[in-house]
């Protein structure tokens, strides 16, 4: 099951990019939104858990402020799909 | 005898103004929409089984800071205010520098593929070149590869088949093929079912809420163009012009031209036109 998780950048890097299937950086970069399918090793570093992909998407238009230039969230079919893609989309 | 030109004789000026376009940024919601009403069976009232080709040239404004999509032009069920209902749509995520062209009847019906331009290998080596945008996502910083006034012709092409396989889509950088697509079945979800019911159109943010029109400063369209029939790659090249927009109604296929707008007037040149905008803040210089 696929769970979302606010974590900082830099504990990406140590993720399992194969249960990896999304990927959002904040605007600044500090923090990336990452959906996982499978048991999250590093609970304790997420600053944020979403349950399911509703509740992420609630979030983000609850607070668009850091993720978004246009202000505005995304829907749940934009997260389902922009699947992240490790060739293309980096690893870090 | 050779031939003698008469210097005083002149040719009249070509009779297809190209001065304005039009200009979407940060959505404010409805007040800031643009685009036709209602199509009103003008022949863009296509379903998932319709072969049918959609143009348009556009001038980047938003930055690496947009960091979600931008829809570059949608449309669904006139009067529809959720994103189902005759869904057609081509936009961007500058987030991850992809052009997705999805057609859909609700989110558990529908399909779409995508193309990536920041990968020079394998199959996306051929949107790799056709964008020229180098390694560096598709911003105002980064058009890549453009026509005249900077702008970019976005081209896709659709066949009579109602998944976006690789082989039904393509997507054209200006005139150039942007190759096979990231085409998953992860992509698809159920059968399509679009039906033929008139459609609104939006030119720069979502046809349902007016929103995705960009950031902060404006991306320009000109030359949208609506098409009853898959281009072919010549024809997409004819369209081009070698990076200067032309009068479409003297294209080869203009007789399959459903849709034409230039934003020179509040008048589309083909096709419905009911709150086309014209002269108001959405409409600006080339």
């Amino acid at each position: 099951m696929i769970k979302y998780y606010i974590i900082p950048k830099a504990i990406f890097v140590d993720v399992n990019k194969e249960k990896v299937t999304y990927l959002l950086k904040s605007i600044d970069r500090t923090k990336y939104i990452i959906g996982y399918d499978g048991t999250f090793e590093y609970l304790n570093d997420a600053t944020k858990t979403f349950d399911t992909v509703n509740d992420l998407s609630v979030y983000t238009y609850n607070e668009p402020e850091d993720w978004f230039g246009d202000n505005t969230g995304l829907d749940v079919d934009m997260i389902e799909e922009n699947e992240y893609i490790l060739e293309f989309d980096g690893n870090e | 005898m050779g031939i003698i030109i008469n210097p005083y004789i002149s040719f009249p000026a070509a009779s297809f103004a190209d001065t304005k376009s039009l200009h979407r940024s940060i959505s404010t919601g409805a007040g800031n929409y643009a685009g036709v009403d209602d199509s009103n069976g003008m022949g863009v009232e296509w379903d998932e089984d319709d072969a049918f080709s959609i143009s348009f040239w556009v001038k980047a404004g938003w930055s690496s800071s947009l960091n979600t999509n931008i829809h570059l032009f949608c449309m669904n069920d006139a009067g529809t205010t959720s994103a189902s209902g005759g869904l057609i749509r081509i936009y961007y995520h500058e987030s991850n520098n992809r052009i997705y062209f999805d057609w859909r009847s609700n989110s558990s019906n529908r399909s779409n593929n995508f193309w990536l331009f920041h990968s020079n290998s394998g199959n996306y080596a051929t949107a790799y070149a056709a964008a020229g945008l180098g390694s560096t996502y598709w911003s105002a910083s980064n058009r890549g590869n453009v026509g005249d006034d900077d702008y970019t012709m976005i081209t896709v092409t659709k066949g009579t088949d109602d998944q976006a396989t690789n082989s039904n889509v393509k997507l054209y950088w200006n005139d150039a093929s942007c190759g096979n697509g990231y085409y998953t079945n992860g992509n698809n979800a159920g059968t399509p079912a679009l039906g033929n019911n008139d459609r609104k159109l939006s030119f720069g943010s979502t046809s349902w809420n007016n929103y995705r029109a960009g950031n902060s400063t404006s991306t320009r369209y000109n030359d949208i163009t609506f098409w009853d029939k898959e281009l072919t790659s010549s024809e997409v090249t004819e369209l081009y012009n070698n990076g200067s927009r032309m009068d479409a109604t003297n294209h080869s296929a203009a007789s399959d031209l459903k849709g034409y707008y230039t934003f020179e007037t509040a008048a589309a040149t083909v096709g419905e036109d009911t709150n086309l905008p014209n002269g108001l803040s959405v409409i600006g210089a080339v």
